[in-house]
């Protein structure tokens, strides 16, 4: 089930807001998040919640051990053998068919590869899993020892399975006490109407842009043609994964979970280590507190880390070498800032920062879109290719010019709503009461129509699933 | 703890009057989203649900039977979000909004309509009434005939035209189905029965669409 249905908005969350309110003790509010939950996961593909409850089974025991154990080597055991068997969960799962497919081609053997069905939101709620184990072998947090909320940490619905990554230490008061104020249902709601309206009014309008130019034969696009694609893409993409996040951080305030944010106006960046500060924050917060500690021989080596670091983003994206490829593109321009330095990036014209860092970051989704299903890595070179003047088909097209003029409004809207509006709306209403009650009514009849309009464009039925569902 | 809520903690407290205000202005927020919320729920979960889509001239998806193993599969699921979605009440309406909607999201290019490739250019199009020729074929590459049609015996038109095709071999290329009569985009009302079974009955035959394939890019 995803968020962006009509089965979602109109049926699942109505019938959780409405058990939830009626029962009233903790335990009990909790209790019926968890059998939701699972139900929500299990929509589909039932199977896959034993899976999802193995998981927090072992790793219950896998934090009461370290909780219990009091020597550091008995300790490290624990984490070890959890590391191992959530490493492996998600390697078995999502790597083992890919990696026997590379296997085979190298060697020209012909080992059996593994056809394993993609299991939605492992990645995210293994990330959630490890960075419960390992802070509390750092000490971080106190072991849970009541398993149900354990479970409820991992399965809860709005971030289970697009994100963001939650920590255990985010929640794990609330978990144990919380209560939804008037401030937190209202703008729980209005965060819930933007991420719907960011996701079906422009995300899925954009996609049909890219599925027309990049979904088709790459060979055959102009140079104006592919960069409109990648554009668009860039532009999809974000709508598309903020808006989800949007949505879970507004539904979790709902419950009274106040989730950490995902996305910063990420398109504001001057350069490329900036916008992975704004992008995905949850992801890049977690490699840099869980593995950039990692020791290599015995020492901290800071490019040692910055390599692992962005080879683990481009694998975890997905097994296919265009994310590999993906992730060591952006590792590599971290690592020219890196020797460039702070002070010296910062001299540079800031019109010279934009123009560098929105290049560098849509040649990068160009990368990021072309996956084995959209014909991997030989799509990737005609389109890369296309990019440039190298490219037989011509400079413009008649069809982009088409499609840009028929869609100009919704690029415009698109363009305007990657600035932060919402922030500038806030600051203004501080302005005085009278403006705050000028912005806060106009807010909520926006917030209205987007519902509404959201609403309807849901009716259409090729409405896209979420882009990092899969992840 | 998050940093939004630290922030919100860290808050200077507001005056009174804010204080009140801001209340108020959150509970109006709630108020206006949540009517709007319910009202769409009440409307999607009671509203009556159409079982054929007239538009697409086809039966609408039908929700499935519950069986322990289709569930455990994955198929009663499925098949019920299908269902939830495909007979949405006042479906054609809704569908009527996103195509103009869509129609909406930028300027037209040129005159309006280009086609790019090679398409053959036909001068002087001979229009379906003023064809004499009996039974002469059209040449294959000519542009297709596009006919509304008309239920039986709502206007004289419709039998002439009918009781033509019956004895001119030239059949139209497009027919689209119009069981109001009234206009090409005008939607028809849901039948007060809607019973797949008999929707086909009910329905004016629609004569086999063949669409010569053209080369558009």
């Amino acid at each position: 089930m995803i968020f962006s249905s009509l089965i979602f908005t109109y049926a699942f969350l109505p019938l959780c807001l409405i058990l939830y309110m009626l029962v009233k003790p903790l335990k009990g509010k909790n209790a019926v998040l968890i059998v939701l939950s699972l139900f929500f996961y299990a929509w589909g593909e039932p199977v896959r919640v034993g899976l999802l409850i193995l998981s927090a089974v072992a790793n219950y025991f896998v934090g009461i051990g370290i909780g219990s154990i009091k020597s550091e080597k008995g300790q490290k055991g624990v984490l070890a053998a959890g590391l191992v068997f959530n490493i492996g969960m998600i390697a078995v799962i999502k790597y083992s068919g890919f990696l026997m497919t590379n296997v085979n081609s190298l060697f020209h053997s012909s080992l059996p590869v593994p056809n394993i069905a993609p299991l939605a939101g492992i990645s995210f709620y293994t990330f959630q899993i490890i960075s419960y184990i390992v802070d509390c072998y750092w000490g971080k947090v106190e072991p849970q020892r009541n398993f149900w909320k354990l479970l409820l940490y991992i399965s809860l619905f709005p971030q289970l399975i697009a994100g963001p990554i939650v920590r255990y230490q985010t929640i794990a008061d609330e978990i144990n006490d919380r209560r939804t104020t008037l401030q937190d249902y209202s703008e729980g709601f209005s965060r819930f109407v933007v991420g719907l309206a960011k996701k079906v009014v422009l995300a899925d309008q954009l996609h049909k842009i890219v599925d027309s130019f990049l979904g088709g034969s790459v060979g055959g696009l102009t140079i104006a043609g592919s960069w409109y694609g990648v554009i668009v893409y860039s532009l999809y993409i974000y709508f598309d994964f903020s808006g989800y996040s949007d949505m879970a951080i507004g539904i979790g305030r709902i419950f009274g979970f106040h989730f950490n944010e995902n996305f910063d106006h990420p398109y504001l960046c001057k350069d490329v280590q900036e916008f992975w500060q704004r992008w995905h924050i949850s992801l890049g917060s977690f490699f840099r507190d869980y593995l950039m500690p990692i020791t290599f021989f015995g020492h901290r080596n800071k490019y040692l880390s910055l390599a692992l670091v962005w080879l683990c983003t481009g694998v975890w994206h997905g097994a296919a070498w265009n994310y590999i490829l993906w992730g060591v593109y952006y590792g590599l321009f971290i690592l020219f800032e890196e020797l460039l330095g702070k002070k010296r990036i910062k001299k540079i014209p800031i019109a010279i920062r934009h123009i560098y860092s929105k290049l560098v970051i849509i040649i990068g989704f160009g990368i990021f879109y072309f996956d084995d299903t959209k014909g991997g890595i030989k799509a990737l070179g005609l389109f890369l290719r296309n990019l440039t003047p190298a490219n037989p088909n011509g400079g413009i097209g008649i069809a982009e010019k088409i499609s840009f003029c028929n869609n100009l409004f919704l690029i415009i809207a698109a363009v305007v709503c990657t600035f932060p509006l919402i922030k500038w709306f806030k600051k203004l209403s501080e302005k005085s009461l009278g403006v705050k009650t000028a912005v806060s009514v106009s807010s909520t009849v926006v917030c209205a129509v987007l519902l509404i309009l959201s609403s309807i464009l849901m009716v259409d039925a090729t409405t896209q699933a979420f882009l990092y569902w899969h992840f | 703890m998050n940093k939004d809520k630290k922030k919100d903690m860290e808050k200077k407290p507001a005056d009174p009057k804010t204080e009140k205000r801001e209340r108020t202005l959150r509970i109006v927020n709630i108020a206006a989203l949540m009517a709007v919320f319910v009202g769409i729920t009440l409307f999607m979960t009671f509203g009556k649900r159409p079982n054929v889509s007239y538009t697409e001239n086809r039966d609408l998806e039908k929700p499935p039977e519950f069986t322990w193993e289709g569930y455990f599969s994955g198929y009663v699921t499925d098949q019920f979000a299908k269902y939830y979605n495909d007979t949405v009440p006042q479906r054609a309406t809704w569908k009527l909004f996103i195509s103009n909607f869509r129609a909406h999201l930028g300027v037209k290019y040129g005159s309006g309509v280009t086609i790019v490739g090679d398409v053959p250019v036909i001068e002087n199009p001979v229009k379906p009434n003023s064809d004499t020729s009996g039974g002469q074929s059209k040449p294959a590459n000519s542009i297709p005939d596009v006919v509304i049609a008309q239920p039986s015996g709502t206007s004289s038109e419709t039998s002439s035209s009918t009781a033509s095709s019956s004895s001119n071999p030239k059949v139209p290329d497009v027919v689209i189905p119009n069981p109001n009569g009234s206009s090409e985009t005008d939607e028809p009302e849901e039948p007060a029965e809607s019973n797949p079974d008999d929707a086909e009955s009910s329905n004016p035959k629609v004569p086999e669409v063949v669409i010569p394939s053209i080369p558009i890019v």
